[in-house]
Formats: C-alpha cells, structure tokens, sequence
C-alpha cells in the first residue's frame, strides 16, 4: 500500500514511516500542504494520512485539494485536538475516519486496513485474484491455497496490482510503490524485484504494456 | 417576594397614613362643626321658647307646661330637655319632670354639667321674668358624631381599596418588562450566551439588559479564549507525547540501530514534552503575584552566569554589555534570570543562525532597561502575533509560550515593552521603572 503521509512533526512522521514500513506499506513523507499537493499531483497513493495542525494551513484544505484530484483517495485524519467540532470539521470536509493522538499503531493498522477495504469495496482484509489471496493484516499470500514467501518489496509491488486491477501502473508509480517518491531508484532494481514476483506467482499474472508500464493480467488472460 | 407585592407594601401604609393624617384632622373639624351646630339648636331651641312663653304670658299654665308635656318625650331622657322657670325658682315648666332634675342656677350662656350619670350641654336664657334651660346628652351627640364619621368613611374605604387594585394592576402592567427579563434569565441554559432581547419602553431597564448582555460578551470571550488555550495545550502536550508513544512502538518491533534511533527520538520528545510542561508551569506561576512578592538585592553578573550555564551557552557568545550597578533590587532576580533565558533562547531559536546576538542591560536614574537584538526573518504575522500563547512561526520550533512568559513577567512588574524590527533586525526592549522596587500588579 502507498501511503501519503502528511505530518509536520518530524518525530511523529519519523515513527509512522518506520513502522508502517515494517508492515509493508510505502510511506511518503510530506511535512507542508504544499508539499503535500506537490505529491498528490505527481503519485499515485492508496491512502492518506493527515494532520489537521500543519504549518502552512488546515489539513482539511488538503482534503478538499485531494478530492478534486482523486474522489476515491481514503484519508485517515491524525491529530491532537480532539474536540468534537474537529473531529466533525475534518470528517465533513471529506475525510474517511479519524484517529487522536497519542494513538496505538495496532489501531492505526485497522482503521487503515478497514478504510482501504471500504474504499475498495471488500468486505474483508483479503485481496483476491483469481487463485491469488493476499491476507493484507497478516501479509499472507497464497496461490491455489499453496502459501508464497514473499520479500517486502514483491509484496509492495503485489499490493499496488491487486489494488489497482484496471489500471497501468508506470514505472515510476511502480518505484514509488517499492521506495517511496524521494527515492531515486534504477529501473533495473525494478525490474529485478518483477522478475521475482512474476516467478513467485505466475509470469501470466503482471501483463507488460510497452511504453506504458504494467497491469495486473485479467483471469481470462491468465487462463491462456 | 415580588418587586409588584413590595412596591404595594411600601405605598400602602404611607398611602394610608397620609388617609389617616387627612381624616384625623377632618373628622375634628367635623366634630367642632357638629358641637358648634348642636350648641345653636340648643340657643335657637332656648329662644323659641322664650318667645312662645312671652307670646303666652298670660295663659301660662295653660299653654306653657301642657303643650311642653304634649309634644316632650317624657318618658325618657333621650333628645333635647327643656325646663323653665321664674326668677324665684318656681319652675314653670319642665320637659322630664320625674326623670331629670335640671340645675337652676347656671350662668348663663352654654355650660356642660353632669347630671344624673351623663354629662349635658346646657344653654341658659336668663330674662327679666324667667330662665329657660335646654339641655342636650352629649352621649347622643357623639353617637351623631360616630354614625356620621361612618357613613362618610365607609366610601373613602372603599376607594382606598379600588385605590390599591388599580395601582396592584397598573405596576403588574408597567413592570411585565421585568417579569419578561428574569423570565429570559431564568429560562436560558447555562451555555447559552446569546444577548437578551425584550421589547420594553423602559429607559431605566435598557442599560440594566446592555450590562448583562455585555457581561454575556464577556463570558463567551472568555470561554472561547479558555477552550482556545485548552485545546492548543492539549494539541502541544499531545504532540510530543505521541512522539515518545510511536518511536517506543517503533523500537519495541526493531532491533540495532533502529531500535536506537527510536529510543533517541523518544527522548528528545520526553525532553520537549519536558520543557513545555516547564513552560506551562512557570506562566502558571508568574500569573501567581506570589512569586514575584518579595523583591531583595541581588546580583547581576551572577544571574547572568546561572542563566547562560542553563542554556549551555558561553558569555563570548552573546555580545553583551552591562551598563548598571552590579547590585538591583528593582525587578526580582528570578523575574530577570526568566526574562533573559526566554528572550535569549528566543533568539537562538527563531533568528538567523550565523549572526550574533547582542544583550544589552542599562540603568538610568529611573529606568532599567534590557535590550535583546537578533538578526531574523519576520512577517507582519509574526510580529503581531509574537506574544500569543503557543503561537509558532510556520518553520519555527519551541513551545511558543517563551515570548508569553517574557510579556506576562514585565507586565507583573509594571514594566513595559516593546518589539522593533527594522532591517532584518528584531529589538526587544524591555523597560522597569528603578525609582522604588517594584511591586507586582494585582491581576494580570
């Protein structure tokens, strides 16, 4: 999952990129709105997570930007004002959910989780194709019921496929996916990383659009 | 009780009184009136019968004592008595013969004797040939007296009380705006802050609802403020506190050098969460006069030595000049080691890395004056709201209470100051008079 995280505190951010990371979500930092703007203009992100209190303006300014730009870009809302009226400023501006600080990363995991299903439309933390499942919480992933081992990076590159099924992904949102948008990263590093995934879960299942990028291959296609 | 019932309560008795005071001196005159009138039927009664007896003068015996006996009541004593009688003490005739004896040798003229168990008035008409005596019971006066000071005083009662109806509904009526204005009151929750509005044509009631509306304005802008400073301390407090909650997560799931990295972030949020709780704390404190209480004589070079080692600075770094005794005893030596500390780390923090900071302290024969200069970049924003509690700079850091603390301190002590920047170069300037040391204001 590509995250976007905008938080002007470095320690706080410093935290969430580290564990959320370790969970194997790409995080991209961002400490300003405009900054924050500069990405959602450039990336391409599963989800949001904002703070209201930032130094050049209200989160929820952003939630507006974002919505403009992509309806469906799930925002989680991570503050230290826990007033009602912000609470329901933020959530009427657009937001998904909201979570105060100081805050539990095991409940940050499941909203975020439980978002990202809401705005996919799953019912549950699985994602699935064809005979492919990921278990999102317990990053398992299975194909015919026969269990994967999986790197970090392959399950990134999976999760941006599974996550965007109709679309191509290019490189660069690829990379983004794998490093986050400050890395600078060669596409042999990329490529390497789909060449593993493609042997893990099937050559058939990531489909190579020339001069475009990649897609995740239809049942059908696979099929063939 | 109700200001209607209390109004009634104080109109009533002088209302009253001044009926009594009315009718006292009515009811005298009455009665003088009334003797007065009664005196003359006795002298108009007294001559009718001396002329009926000169007109009868020689047919006494069979007019005078007949014609009285015919027309008397006689079998009592009730009405006027008649009696006459010649100049030897012969009576010729008498009204009550058997039930009332009246006196013959009166002066003449009105006279009140008692006779029997009563007291009468009694006229004399003394003439050549006779005396005539017409008597009257004063009790029966008095009671003529009594039934007409009743039937008289019977409607002005009446009026009296119509009197108290009228003015019982009339004020119930003239004071409706204020029943309207504690009904407002009264009815309102205790959140609700909105002005009163009644429609009135009192004048006295307008500035009683303007106060109590102003004071509302008041409350509401100090809740406001109250939940403003509320909310940015918890937001302040929170902030570093979710620093060291996240990296002990992050550290409790990592191991090497990551797990250090955690641990040292979250020291450095436990140390911010530290000195904004200090912070906190000493602005509580300065707002407590206590503190700042006692003034005595105390050292300057020394505070300054005790501020710098605080602030892990040395004196070359800081291009300061003293230009006082080395003795004050104007402003409390921990008001001045808080003021330089905050303006100091104020500069270091929020100016321009690279460039010096200059601290000047002056004394004159009245003033004591601290100067602290800082090269910085400052929009009008900043420079407005540089004071406000936990107001940063867009890229600033600290607690944002430094330059509050600075501004709550001088105004305690009556001093003054003030912010100039000209050129990329901030001044602070703060004033205390020296002429007698100073002593903190009661409020902030």
């Amino acid at each position: 999952m590509n995250i976007l995280l905008v938080e002007d505190d470095a320690v706080i951010a410093d935290a969430i990129c580290v564990y959320l990371g370790h969970s194997v979500m790409q995080v991209t930092h961002a400490a300003t709105i405009s900054e924050a703007k500069h990405y959602l203009t450039t990336c391409l992100f599963d989800m949001c997570l904002l703070d209201i209190a930032l130094p050049d303006g209200s989160g929820t300014s952003l939630i507006k930007f974002a919505r403009k730009r992509n309806q469906d870009l799930p925002i989680i809302l991570l503050t230290a004002k826990d007033a009602l009226d912000d609470k329901i400023q933020g959530l009427n501006a657009g937001a998904d959910d909201y979570v105060t600080k100081p805050f539990d990363f095991e409940e940050l995991m499941a909203r975020i989780h439980s978002v990202y299903r809401r705005s996919t439309r799953q019912l549950d933390s699985f994602l699935r194709h064809g005979n492919l499942h990921y278990d999102l919480a317990n990053k398992e992933v299975k194909l015919k019921d026969e269990r994967l081992t999986l790197s970090a990076s392959e399950l990134r590159l999976l999760t941006a496929f599974l996550s965007n099924p109709n679309r191509i992904l290019s490189d660069n949102q690829l990379k983004d996916y794998l490093y986050g948008v400050d890395e600078d990263v060669s596409s042999n590093a990329l490529n390497v990383h789909l060449f593993n995934l493609r042997k893990k879960v099937g050559k058939n299942i990531i489909v190579t659009e020339r001069g475009l990028g990649f897609r995740l291959a239809s049942v059908e296609e696979q099929n063939q | 009780m109700s200001l209607r019932l209390k109004f009634i309560l104080i109109i009533a008795p002088v209302f009253f009184l001044f009926w009594m005071v009315a009718s006292y001196f009515s009811v005298f005159q009455l009665k003088d009136e009334i003797n007065q009138a009664m005196d003359n039927r006795l002298l108009s009664t007294a001559k009718m019968v001396n002329n009926l007896i000169l007109s009868n003068q020689n047919t006494p015996s069979e007019f005078g004592l007949e014609g009285v006996e015919r027309f008397s009541d006689t079998g009592s004593t009730k009405g006027l008595a008649c009696k006459v009688s010649s100049l030897n003490g012969e009576v010729i005739a008498n009204s009550h013969p058997n039930a009332l004896n009246l006196p013959d040798s009166l002066p003449s003229g009105f006279n009140t004797v008692a006779i029997n168990d009563g007291e009468w008035r009694v006229y004399t008409l003394a003439t050549k040939e006779h005396n005539v005596v017409i008597a009257e019971r004063l009790s029966e006066r008095h009671s003529i007296f009594i039934e007409i000071v009743l039937v008289s005083a019977l409607p002005t009662l009446i009026a009296i009380l119509i009197s108290f109806i009228i003015i019982w509904f009339a004020l119930g009526h003239e004071l409706k705006p204020l029943q309207l204005l504690k009904k407002a009151i009264t009815d309102r929750s205790p959140n609700d802050l909105q002005p009163i509005r009644i429609a009135h044509k009192l004048v006295e009631l307008t500035p009683l609802i303007e106060s109590q509306n102003a004071l509302f304005r008041k409350v509401e802008s100090a809740i406001e403020r109250e939940k403003s400073f509320t909310d940015n301390a918890a937001h302040e407090l929170r902030t570093p506190l979710t620093g060291i909650i996240s990296q002990l997560q992050v550290a409790n799931i990592t191991e090497g050098n990551s797990q250090k990295n955690a641990i040292k972030k979250s020291l450095y949020s436990a140390t911010r969460l530290q000195s904004l709780i200090e912070n906190l704390l000493l602005l509580a404190r300065v707002e407590n006069e206590s503190v700042l209480g006692n003034v005595s004589a105390w050292n300057v070079d020394s505070e300054l030595d005790s501020v710098f080692n605080e602030l892990g600075i040395e004196r070359d770094d800081v291009d300061t000049q003293i230009e006082c005794n080395s003795i004050i005893n104007c402003i409390p030596a921990f008001a001045f080691g808080m003021i330089i500390k905050n303006l100091l780390e104020n500069a270091r923090q929020h100016g321009e890395t690279g460039y010096p900071i200059s601290l000047v302290i002056q004394e004159t024969n009245d003033t004591l004056t601290i100067k602290v200069q800082n090269f910085a970049q400052l929009t009008d924003e900043a420079l407005e709201k540089m004071t406000q509690r936990f107001w940063r700079d867009s890229t600033a850091r600290g607690t944002g209470l430094g330059l509050t603390i600075v501004e709550a301190l001088v105004t305690k002590l009556r001093g003054s100051i003030s912010f100039v920047y000209v050129r990329n170069q901030l001044n602070v300037c703060l004033e205390f008079a020296t002429g007698k040391p100073s002593s903190p204001l009661d409020t902030l």
